[in-house]
């Protein structure tokens, strides 16, 4: 990985199917800006930062969007949120939470913690298709993302 | 010295016979002139005296014989008489030559002394001859005759007054008979209207008078002197039979009764003071009365013993005073045998303490009377203070109730409520009656509950933390488990997507429908999660409780689940429904699986009917909807409400029979329930019932 690499997509996702299915769907729509899979809490954090495996790494260099799963191994969703949202540097980055969970208290608990979006991955593969499109389009070009 | 006595009154003779005769005289009688003659010329006395009334010849016709006889006149003539006391009787006697004329009654010295005189006169001076001459023979007989007129004058004249005297006398008399009889009628009438039979008695002395006897003595010696009608009216027995029989008495006292009633007759005899008995006398068949007899002996001097009585019927009486006996034991047993303790109170000082009391609190009666209540109290201050709660709420006349800790005969404190109310309402003095009801073992009894409620909350606080602890390790199990479940079903869905995108090219048609098949499986098993998840949610989630419009509720949902072609399809029917208690979002759920299955069985319908109703039974509302649609067989009715059950196959209708199964428990949750009715093809009616 290069380390002073602009990364567009964050993705934090532990299923490779669902990633492999998001990566492909976004590329279907023309979406072509660089995707980064993490697949554990803690490590997305240690991306995030610079630490950990990532020590070094450019961290002015925040993403256009993460998505976040919320059932991680590790740190679990939330608590990747909690971190993001709580540091000055990454604070403003959005978040989007994608996830199967439709659970009341999931949401609100991420609303709580300031998350920018949350969306449930559908099982059918026809409607997950639909929402990923929209999701990537909206984050990457209808959303404007505070200056640096 | 002989004396002749002329006089027609023996008595008058035997006086002066005694008295002539004690002076040493001779006495000769005569009883009238004519024999004083006779007996005269016969013996010729020394002195004559004589009275004047007297029959045959009388004393002044004798004195004319004698004076003017040869032999007699010398003899001094005294006449001695009562009757003839006028002074012209006196002087016509003397003129006729008696020698005294003495007036009867003399004291007998004068007239000893007077004899004397006129014998020594007589034999000093002997008498001269007196031969009256014709005249004085004529006026003799006129002078006779006019004393006799006179004394006849003086007669009547006596007779008469003796008449009037006597007519006064029996003027007097009659009225004094008048008078006797109003008293008869008095005393009659007092007697018979006496509410007490009044009775007297007459006892002949002698007998033998002992206690077998008595009745054949009483028979034999005892007489009726009077008896009134009360008392025959009350002992019912007739006055001819009491008066004959008085002994009839005895023989009617009732048979117990009879020893001491005859005890009783013979204590009295005995003592003669009186006599007084109360007992049952049998006055007729059958008729037993109670009376009470009184009376007084007198004795005369002949022995004789008048028992002067009274008999009255205390029946009443006894009666009443059996009822008061009746009710005071009632009342005392009461007190005695109450199942709480009581006692009575003076001042603080005991005047009795029932059973229940002495043994609840281990003291003897006798050791508490006559006590103050002091001695069962710790200290002043308690027996104090209870005095203050209890006796200053008493001044007004109410009852008064405090908590107090008492010593007990073992010397054991017992827990007690005292309870205080005076013996008449509005008199302090009167004294109070307490009751106690140990409170000892129900105050420990609450402190053990009070300590099993701490526990058990405690418990229950522990409990609900496991509960709450479980519910949420179930809620996170479970929400994993969906999670874990539905990523793979996504990826089976996905990848075939992506087969059919990158390689439907070199898929033939039966290839493509494979894929398909694939794809729609994942989707129902994705389906099947999110109602497992449902499903177990229910049971889980807690209750919110609102008033549910039912009728809003059920128009709106069926607004969701139809499109406006449905809609004018199906004849939709919602009656009034009465509002109700619950958890709107769960009874939301309820709606949308009813109506949606509704809706979904009438699919195939042109003409589709659902319809809503309600009825109120008792405290329940019975909801109902009703559709034409497919119905089903009433065989497997009991397989409608389990889970994953369907009645039909999935290529005549979709669904994963997990809807019934949710209402079922969302409406149990509610306390209600749910069944159905159908026929195949002629439509369904679910019922659920609601708690108002």
């Amino acid at each position: 990985m290069n380390n002073s690499e602009i990364v567009d997509i964050l993705l934090v996702e532990d299923n490779p199917s669902d990633a492999e299915m998001t990566i492909r769907t976004l590329r279907k729509q023309k979406i072509f800006n660089s995707i980064v899979v993490i697949e554990d809490g803690a490590a997305a954090l240690d991306f995030i930062f610079g630490r950990g495996a990532y020590t070094g790494r450019d961290v002015s260099q925040t993403p256009r969007v993460i998505l976040l799963d919320l059932k991680l191994p590790k740190l679990n969703g939330l608590e990747v949120l909690r971190a993001i949202k709580s540091n000055e540097l990454t604070r403003l980055v959005p978040v989007v939470i994608v996830t199967s969970s439709h659970e009341d208290p999931d949401i609100k608990a991420a609303y709580e913690l300031g998350v920018n979006s949350y969306v449930v991955k559908p099982v059918s593969s026809d409607a997950f298709i639909y929402t990923m499109s929209n999701l990537g389009l909206y984050w990457l070009l209808v959303n404007q993302k505070p200056g640096k | 010295m002989n004396i002749l006595v002329v006089d027609d009154n023996e008595q008058n003779l035997y006086q002066l016979q005694v008295l002539l005769g004690g002076n040493g005289y001779q006495v000769v009688t005569a009883v009238n002139g004519a024999d004083a003659l006779t007996k005269a010329r016969q013996n010729p006395p020394d002195l004559v005296i004589s009275d004047i009334l007297m029959p045959v010849m009388d004393g002044f016709a004798l004195c004319r014989e004698w004076k003017d006889d040869k032999q007699l006149s010398p003899i001094p003539f005294i006449f001695y008489t009562a009757t003839y006391t006028d002074g012209r009787d006196r002087d016509f006697a003397l003129s006729l030559g008696a020698e005294r004329f003495l007036v009867k009654p003399e004291e007998p010295e004068t007239f000893i002394k007077t004899i004397k005189e006129v014998i020594r006169q007589v034999q000093s001076s002997p008498a001269v001859l007196h031969k009256p001459p014709q005249e004085e023979e004529n006026s003799y007989l006129m002078q006779y005759n006019q004393v006799l007129i006179h004394k006849l004058e003086t007669k009547m004249q006596q007779l008469e007054q003796t008449n009037r005297d006597l007519e006064q006398e029996l003027a007097e008399r009659k009225q004094a008979e008048a008078m006797l009889q109003r008293e008869q009628d008095l005393y009659k009438d007092l007697v018979n209207t006496l509410p007490a039979g009044v009775y007297r008695l007459r006892i002949r002395p002698g007998g033998e008078w002992n206690a077998n006897s008595w009745r054949s003595q009483f028979e034999s010696y005892c007489s009726v002197d009077m008896v009134s009608d009360r008392f025959c009216q009350i002992t019912g027995i007739s006055r001819k039979e009491f008066e004959a029989h008085p002994v009839t008495v005895f023989d009617r006292v009732h048979p117990d009764d009879s020893p001491g009633f005859i005890r009783k007759n013979m204590e009295a005899a005995a003592s003669m003071v009186f006599f007084s008995w109360e007992g049952h006398l049998v006055v007729a068949e059958g008729v037993i009365i109670w009376v009470h007899f009184e009376s007084i002996p007198r004795r005369l001097e002949n022995g004789e013993v008048i028992w002067t009585g009274i008999v009255y019927d205390i029946t009443a009486r006894k009666r009443a005073e059996e009822a008061l006996r009746e009710s005071k034991e009632t009342l005392n047993s009461i007190f005695r045998s109450a199942p709480v303790g009581i006692c009575i109170m003076k001042n603080r000082v005991y005047q009795s303490a029932n059973t229940f009391w002495c043994e609840g609190f281990g003291y003897q009666e006798k050791n508490l009377i006559g006590k103050t209540t002091r001695m069962l109290y710790e200290s002043d201050e308690e027996y104090d203070r209870v005095g203050q709660e209890l006796y200053s709420n008493l001044q007004s006349g109410n009852i008064a109730s405090t908590e107090a800790r008492l010593r007990g005969g073992d010397g054991i404190f017992h827990n007690v409520v005292l309870t205080a109310a005076l013996l008449r309402a509005g008199d302090p003095s009167s004294g109070t009656v307490v009751s106690i009801h140990d409170v000892t073992a129900r105050k420990k009894a609450e402190a053990e509950v009070r300590q099993l409620n701490a526990e058990l909350e405690k418990r229950v606080i522990e409990r609900t933390a496991q509960l709450e602890v479980a519910n949420r390790e179930l809620e996170a199990f479970s929400y994993s488990v969906s999670h874990d479940l539905r990523a793979p079903l996504r990826a089976v869905d996905g990848y075939t997507h992506i087969l059919l995108e990158d390689y439907g090219s070199r898929l033939d048609d039966e290839g493509k429908r494979l894929c398909s098949v694939i794809s729609e499986s994942a989707r129902n098993m994705g389906k099947l999660i999110d109602d497992l998840l449902a499903f177990s949610r229910i049971g889980r989630a807690a209750m919110q409780s609102s008033i549910i419009d039912m009728a809003t509720m059920a128009n709106s949902i069926f607004f969701e689940l139809t499109t406006p072609e449905d809609r004018k399809r199906i004849d939709f029917h919602v009656s009034p429904l009465p509002s109700i208690v619950g958890d709107s979002t769960l009874i939301r759920q309820v709606w949308r699986n009813l109506l949606g299955n509704a809706v979904k069985f009438s699919f195939k319908k042109e003409r589709a009917m659902v319809e809503i109703n309600a009825e109120q039974h008792g405290d329940e509302v019975v909801y109902s909807v009703r559709d034409n649609g497919a119905g089903f067989d009433m065989q497997y009715v009991d397989k409608l409400f389990g889970v994953f059950q369907r009645l039909h196959s999935i290529k005549e209708f979709e669904g994963t029979g997990v809807g019934l199964a949710v209402v079922q428990r969302i409406i149990h949750r509610h306390g209600g329930r749910v069944w159905a009715e159908s026929e195949p093809d002629k439509g369904a009616t679910f019922y659920f019932t609601m708690k108002k």
